[in-house]
């Protein structure tokens, strides 16, 4: 559905220096699929996304959705799109706006007050319905723009960036539910965060980019925890010096706890076993980051 | 599913008129209420006279109007139309709709410039109820005000496809070809610039109640839609989030 094949963009600003901000990024999206970019800031994660919509064109290689030019498939069918920096004219009122980005996303002038009344319903937002758009909280901002971006059922791509920037924790959870209504055989979606849970909760495949390259992409649906070097936190009571030399690289973040490098759950339960064998207690052993935040970290540390 | 562009339009036009129509208007009424607050008993008695000396006085007084408005109110109408998309970041959420870049600013282009005639008229006709305006002088008037907005409209869309600073580089654009244009009067090389100059010939054809040329209007007009067509393709080859 979204292929980049050997992608690469530079910036080359009037008297400034080139930034190379995505270098020969190569990968594809099926349709039916949830897929996740993952990065630091400026690790290019923006520039891939303005390219995927055909607001960028790349400097080489090629971007295509579903097999044509960007531009050309979001002019022909749209995408619903919710962008990091929401550009709502601030003085629009909520249901003005709405009306307007429907007429565009094509909406038949019979079904849109039916259309946007069901969305201000969902995202919470029929009492601000007469309010401009700068009085909005943050996070109503956020539901607005959430809501422009499902105006169309029928949208094949849909791309959210940063789609919980500013929300809530009722309404973040809100947002992971929506994410699994939305998944359709025909249907791709992106969805670019700095959040790692919220990925890995969402997500089929993440993409880890930094400094404009694609350093991995880690499929959240694989126990990655047999291959991978992960740290776990062990809480127990007994005796520190048992625990150091049965892991003898452990750290030691707080009283009776300390964080441990092991390569898969097989070695973590032999040392386990071993430490339970001689007499420490284990009242609790989890990893001390999630699978996807681990791939991170080594991918982010590796490229550094 | 395709854009509702022409339904879009209305809002376009909504746009215009709180944000662009009341500033081109007040503008326009302030200097109508000026001229009326200055017309002495001894103008009154010139205009009462009534003949080709009424119409005279009407024409000097719409040609000084529009000596000072034209290039203003043009460019009020037209400034920023691409740019403030650009710079505000408001193109990603109307250009992620299934919207073709060309057809809705080209769209807005005409609508401004429907609307700016509009505005042209009211003030032309408040104007025409302090002053004496005959047909010619009010036809001549709507006639440099169109290609006005074409020229001005036109240049503006251009920067403004180029560069976020589009007004200011409208203005520099307008400064220049006009100090150029009186220092090197009849110049061959004045030829390719924006052709601002003519505008204020045939102002001065207005003031003396001579007929306005058709010819250099026409190239006015001409030169302004050949730069809103470039304008064009230039957002059609520029990327959007640069």
């Amino acid at each position: 559905m979204i292929r980049f094949e050997n992608v690469g963009r530079t910036y080359a600003p009037l008297g400034g220096a080139r930034v190379r901000a995505v270098d020969g990024m190569s990968f594809t999206i099926a349709a039916g699929e949830v897929f996740g970019i993952a990065g630091p800031n400026g690790a290019g994660k923006s520039t891939m996304i303005s390219m995927l919509l055909g607001f960028l064109a790349p400097s080489e290689g090629t971007v295509t959705v579903d097999g044509r030019r960007p531009r050309s498939f979001v002019e022909s069918e749209g995408i619903g799109y919710l962008s990091e920096l929401v550009g709502i004219k601030p003085s629009w009122r909520v249901h003005e706006a709405m009306v307007r980005f429907a007429i565009l996303a094509g909406i038949p002038a019979a079904g849109v007050s039916e259309r946007i009344a069901g969305l201000l319903a969902t995202f919470a937002l029929e009492e601000h319905a007469k309010k401009r758009v700068k009085e909005l909280s943050k996070g109503t901002l956020q539901r607005l723009a959430l809501a422009q971006a499902l105006l169309t059922d029928d949208v094949r791509v849909m791309v959210f960036d940063e789609p919980t920037h500013g929300l809530d924790p009722l309404w973040t959870q809100h947002f992971r539910e929506l994410v699994p209504t939305l998944r359709r055989a025909d249907r791709a979606i992106v969805i670019a965060s700095h959040n790692l849970d919220e990925l890995e909760r969402l997500t089929d495949r993440v993409a880890i980019v930094d400094r404009g390259k694609l350093v991995r992409i880690v499929d959240t649906r694989q126990d990655v925890s047999e291959t991978a070097v992960t740290r776990y936190r062990i809480a127990y009571r007994g005796d520190e010096q048992i625990v150091r030399e049965i892991f003898p690289g452990a750290t030691t973040p707080a009283p009776n706890e300390v964080e441990v490098s092991v390569t898969g759950l097989g070695e973590l339960n032999r040392g386990l076993a071993a430490l339970i064998g001689r007499g420490v207690l284990i009242s609790s052993a989890t990893p001390a980051y999630s699978a996807l935040e681990e791939h991170f970290r080594q991918a982010v540390r590796s490229e550094a | 599913m395709k854009a509702r562009l022409g339904a879009y339009g209305l809002w376009q036009l909504r746009d215009f008129i709180f944000e662009r129509a009341a500033a081109i208007l007040i503008i326009g009424l302030l200097l109508v209420f000026g001229t009326y607050e200055a017309i002495g008993p001894a103008a009154k008695r010139y205009i009462a006279t009534g003949g080709r000396n009424g119409l005279l006085f009407g024409a000097r007084g719409v040609a000084e109007h529009l000596t000072f408005m034209w290039f203003i109110a043009a460019l009020i109408a037209v400034h920023g139309i691409s740019s403030n998309d650009r710079t505000t970041g408001r193109f990603r959420l109307i250009f992620a709709k299934p919207v073709r870049v060309l057809p809705y600013y080209a769209q807005a282009f005409v609508l401004h410039g429907i609307a700016f005639m509009l505005c042209s008229l009211v003030w032309l006709a408040t104007l025409s109820r302090v002053l004496p305006v005959g047909g010619q002088t009010a036809l001549g008037a709507i006639a440099i005000l169109a290609c006005s907005y074409l020229l001005v409209g036109g240049v503006c869309f251009l920067m403004s496809a180029i560069s976020r600073f589009d007004w200011v580089a409208t203005g520099a654009v307008f400064g220049g070809v006009m100090y150029l244009a009186s220092k090197f009067r009849g110049a061959w090389w004045l030829g390719p610039l924006p052709p601002f100059w003519r505008i204020s010939e045939q102002l001065d054809l207005l003031k003396t109640l001579d007929p306005i040329q058709p010819k250099p209007l026409l190239w006015v007009a001409a030169y302004g839609v050949a730069c809103f067509l470039l304008g064009l393709i230039v957002l059609e080859r520029r990327p959007l989030a640069t």
